[in-house]
């Protein structure tokens, strides 16, 4: 099997969950054509019903790229992140699927790099780390690190995952993997992203990481409100006095969950994702 | 299920080795008694420590948000020339 041969066969539906994401969206859009220009993919919009428009962009953008390039699968109101991605993932052709967030704080150009690592080793996962040497973040407080690095230090002691970013959320994953890990995820919140990744290392899935790239290098864009959303009346801000209190008891309950939940696959899988925390929406 | 029991059996083994020294008094029974909350003192310590530590060494990529910034001009020059609206109207 040689490597063009392979890659030729491939295909990549990117799934980008979006609410009030206007200007953002042309950005990232933009951004992945630009870098993904050899790969065969698809970029998969779910929208929240957005009072802001997106969706009329998105329009716009597939009048530009193509409809068969830019599929927008919209939804009438929020519904959460979980099931956005089981709502994408319905739609998606490709045999691999890569989630990412639509507010740039996961840049496009590192696209080729997952895909390359996913080549080379054959990974049913590869994961995007902050912590390893030469990946960052940028314009996160005290505050949001220490968040960050407690969750993350609290489930490397008890859950030894074997991945050094836990709580990172742009990642490719093999199509039937994403299935199969996203059908018995049963947290909310925070812990969404680390349920997934601790899951799949406990079912053996080979997970690599990407090493010495900055992957969630700009996590908020209100870093940036000056010139991304200029335009647009700002977010509310997301700093919560108890968001490392939340953070730890969000993982406390993850763990929980996970102990008591192992076996727990038959649940329905609607019902449970129903109640999954939107992530991404929040303004908390 | 197997990773609760690998956490319970480092705890058996554990609290074994206590009890094992309590019962034998190689130690002063005073110190031995009060292993267990040096245990757990050393634990919590070590997780500020990681944390500590992680935070010292936070990585941070200033560069990067000036790269970003450059790109956002480039696409949104772009999208106008093909005639996509993204401002909100």
């Amino acid at each position: 099997m040689d490597e063009p041969h392979q890659k030729q066969k491939n295909k990549y539906s990117i799934i980008v969950p979006t609410y009030n994401e206007r200007l953002n969206i042309g950005l990232i859009v933009y951004l992945i054509f630009k870098h993904l220009r050899d790969a065969d993919f698809e970029i998969i919009i779910v929208d929240d019903g957005s009072p802001d428009g997106t969706q009329d962009v998105v329009k716009q953008l597939q009048q530009v790229y193509g409809e068969d390039r830019i599929l927008l699968r919209a939804r009438p109101r929020k519904l959460g992140l979980g099931t956005a991605y089981i709502h994408g993932m319905k739609h998606a052709s490709g045999n691999f699927v890569v989630i990412m967030d639509a507010d740039l704080s996961h840049h496009p150009k590192y696209l080729p790099s997952f895909i390359s690592k996913q080549l080379e080793t054959g990974a049913d996962i590869v994961t995007g780390t902050r912590y390893v040497k030469g990946g960052g973040v940028h314009g996160w407080n005290l505050m949001r690190k220490l968040t960050s690095r407690g969750a993350n230090v609290l489930a490397q002691t008890l859950l030894w995952p074997g991945v050094s970013d836990l709580t990172g959320s742009f990642r490719l994953y093999r199509k039937s993997v994403l299935e199969d890990i996203i059908s018995c995820c049963v947290s909310k919140g925070y812990v969404f992203q680390m349920e997934m990744i601790v899951r799949a290392s406990r079912k053996g899935y080979h997970i690599e990481e990407i090493l010495g790239s900055i992957c969630n290098c700009i996590n908020r864009p209100r870093a940036f409100g000056i010139f991304i959303a200029s335009s647009m009346p700002p977010k509310p801000p997301t700093k919560d006095p108890d968001e490392i209190l939340h953070a730890i008891q969000d993982c406390l309950s993850a763990i929980q969950t996970h102990m008591e939940s192992q076996d727990n696959r038959e649940h329905d899988m609607e019902a449970k994702h129903e109640s999954l925390h939107p992530i991404l929406y929040h303004p908390r | 299920m197997k990773h609760i029991v690998k956490i319970l059996a480092l705890v058996v083994a554990i609290t074994v080795l206590w009890i094992g020294l309590l019962q034998t008094s190689v130690i002063p029974y005073n110190h031995t008694w009060l292993l267990p909350i040096y245990f757990v003192v050393s634990l919590g310590c070590y997780g500020l420590l990681m944390v500590g530590v992680g935070l010292m060494n936070f990585p941070t990529c200033p560069q990067e948000a000036l790269l970003l910034q450059k790109d956002i001009v480039e696409a949104k020059e772009y999208l106008k020339q093909k005639g996509v609206d993204l401002t909100l109207n």
